[in-house]
């Protein structure tokens, strides 16, 4: 094969790769069911995390059973049996004031109809959770599970601010979950207003 | 052969030519004295073109990094795509116009890292996080393309690397078995069928025993030091490798050459692994179900056969010395098989590993007499070092005062570091002038 044959074949094949992630991420904020999610402080900034905002969902961290902590969210229903690094599938029943998750399972086909399917990978699990008003360790088994959905890159030095907002500012996230079960996130809203938003261009 | 080699080859062998009155004095000296000076240059020139290479992929990725923030979408893309474009457009003027080869083999390396700083930047435009080492496997991809279109070796290397972060994080991070590697592995085999790539063959080589090691780090196999499934897993292992480094030995083309040495380095260490008598004994989680392993056993014996007879089939060696070696082969595998069928309840099957494993160093270092290679002899050498020195630990060490140990220790390994060293070098002495008779 010629030369420039091969070049231009090489160039037509990576951005042909390259942009076969860009659809597959549009797919999913066109196609997929718009969802509010509430986020959570996150621990401060790693140094090599450079200018995006880490975010945190109260549906990253999903309690299975065990003592519930006072004024925790009830334990879910579903499966019990997960270790480290399962895919998981969360149904989610939308909610104007952030989305809940109401069980997690092993298999898509388990998510009560009705319910949006997330699907997640457990990245850890804990067996105990500390009770600020007792000061006291309680059993409780939680997973931390990520969705695809926790970076947000945006304009340098504004990432802490969505990350660790100021007294009474509250984060959420409009996100777009698609028939495969993949969120990707349509927007960044501040108090309930759009901050950033997402577009193909 | 490459230029410094062709150096080494031709100083060896004027002498002899100015014997034979075919070249002159002045001439060799001559002829010397232009191979030096072309091979510095090429080296400089082959290094500074990398270091270069590499240098514009640090800056080019730096300079992106500080003004990422006040370009639009658009114009990111734009310029992703046609740095990526410009890098391979770059190669083909370097190789048609400018006729520099060496700074072309730059450009294919610094494609490959355009490709992989694109990935990033797509990912970071979008927002996409996905399971990170597919984003890896996609670059290693990539450069296995570039350097398959492009006949670039350092390409090549550069894919073989990514493709070993890729299982890395597969298999020992997530715990997964990473399969499409073994796709990955066929499609680079084409490409170092093809050229004389020394490098990226012992690379390949590397990458084929990383992901088989990958496998102990599966959750389906066990705590490493509890289930009896690792042994069978490491014994089959073991006895594939030892059936591809002897399909490595048969063959004299330039990619069996360069992977066959890394292969029976890993099946001697393996060999060496069961010497211990303690290894493997008194593991609490039984290995369950023996019909698949039966099945793997035999898949794994069918690789070694073939391995055992393209080498008989493609050796000189005398009936005798060719009796022996199949005496050994066929034993090496007999116990690796018992291994596998029989837990180790008693230290009987180390007692045996230690005859055979000897067997096996005085046959490769033989045969490594028998044919000029100086690797093998050396490794044989080592081998027998560290047996030595691993049994002599394992018999004194509770037997004697600590002190006593650690003297008489020295003074044996003086003694035999000393005694194997001078065989050692009389032995390379004797491959060096056997080749230039």
């Amino acid at each position: 094969m010629n030369l420039w044959l091969k070049i231009a074949l090489l160039v037509l094949v990576q951005i042909a790769a390259l942009a076969a992630m860009i659809a597959d991420k549009q797919w999913t904020l066109n196609t997929g069911t718009p969802v509010v999610l509430q986020t959570e402080p996150v621990d401060p900034r790693s140094l090599f995390m450079g200018d995006y905002a880490r975010l945190n969902y109260q549906i990253s961290r999903l309690r299975l059973d065990g003592e519930m902590v006072p004024g925790s969210d009830t334990a879910l229903g579903g499966d019990k049996d997960f270790k480290r690094l399962d895919t998981v599938w969360v149904a989610i029943r939308p909610d104007p004031e952030g989305a809940k998750a109401v069980s997690v399972h092993h298999q898509r086909s388990a998510i009560p109809p009705g319910l949006l399917a997330l699907k997640g990978e457990i990245q850890s699990l804990n067996e105990y959770e500390w009770d600020r008003a007792t000061n006291k360790s309680v059993k409780q088994r939680t997973l931390n599970v990520r969705y695809g959905i926790e970076q947000y890159y945006v304009q340098e030095g504004t990432g802490r601010q969505i990350e660790r907002p100021s007294d009474g500012e509250k984060v959420s996230i409009r996100v777009a979950i698609d028939s495969r079960g993949k969120a990707g996130i349509l927007a960044v809203l501040l108090d309930g207003k759009e901050r950033y938003r997402e577009t193909l261009f | 052969m490459n230029d410094r080699s062709f150096g080494k080859r031709l100083e060896q062998e004027l002498p002899r030519w100015q014997e034979q009155g075919w070249v002159s004095a002045e001439g060799g000296r001559a002829i010397l004295a232009d191979v030096a000076g072309r091979q510095a240059k090429m080296v400089w020139a082959s290094w500074l073109a990398i270091a270069g290479a590499l240098l514009l992929g640090v800056g080019v990725i730096t300079w992106f990094a500080a003004h990422w923030n006040e370009i639009g979408k658009l114009m990111k893309l734009a310029l992703i795509f046609a740095a990526l474009a410009g890098s391979h457009v770059a190669h083909g003027f370097c190789l048609t116009r400018a006729a520099l080869p060496k700074l072309a083999q730059g450009m294919a390396l610094l494609s490959v890292l355009f490709f992989g700083a694109a990935i990033m930047l797509v990912g970071q435009i979008y927002h996409i996080d996905a399971h990170f080492p597919d984003g890896i496997a996609l670059w290693a991809a990539g450069g296995l393309l570039t350097a398959w279109l492009f006949g670039s070796q350092p390409a090549m290397v550069a894919s073989l690397a990514l493709a070993a972060l890729w299982t890395w994080n597969e298999q020992f991070d997530y715990r997964a078995m990473n399969w499409p590697l073994l796709g990955y592995l066929m499609l680079a085999a084409v490409p170092l069928y093809r050229h004389d790539w020394k490098i990226a063959a012992r690379g390949w080589g590397g990458l084929l025993i990383l992901w088989m090691i990958g496998w102990h780090a599966q959750p389906w196999v066990g705590e490493v030091w509890e289930s009896q499934a690792h042994i069978r897993l490491f014994a089959l292992q073991v006895l594939g490798l030892a059936g591809c480094w002897a399909l490595a030995q048969a063959s004299e083309h330039p990619f069996a050459r360069a992977v066959r040495a890394d292969f029976l380095l890993a099946a001697l260490i393996g060999a060496f692994v069961f010497t211990f008598p303690d290894f493997a004994l008194h593991l609490p989680i039984p290995a369950s179900g023996l019909a698949p392993w039966l099945a793997a056993l035999a898949g794994a014996a069918a690789l070694y056969a073939a391995g055992i007879i393209s080498l008989v089939r493609a050796s000189e060696l005398a009936a005798i010395r060719l009796r022996i070696g199949i005496a050994l082969a066929i034993a090496f595998a007999l116990l690796l098989a018992f291994e596998v069928i029989v837990p180790r309840g008693s230290s009987l099957p180390a007692l045996l590993w230690n005859a055979i494993f000897l067997g096996v160093l005085y046959w490769v270092g033989d045969l490594g007499i028998r044919h000029g290679d100086r690797a093998m002899v050396n490794r044989a050498f080592t081998g027998f070092f560290i047996w030595l020195l691993a049994r002599y630990f394992d018999t004194f060490w509770t037997l004697m005062d600590r002190a006593l140990f650690f003297m008489a220790g020295g003074v044996l390994l003086l003694a035999v570091g000393g005694w194997l060293e001078r065989r050692r070098r009389a032995l390379l002495r004797d491959i060096e002038s056997g080749r230039q008779a």
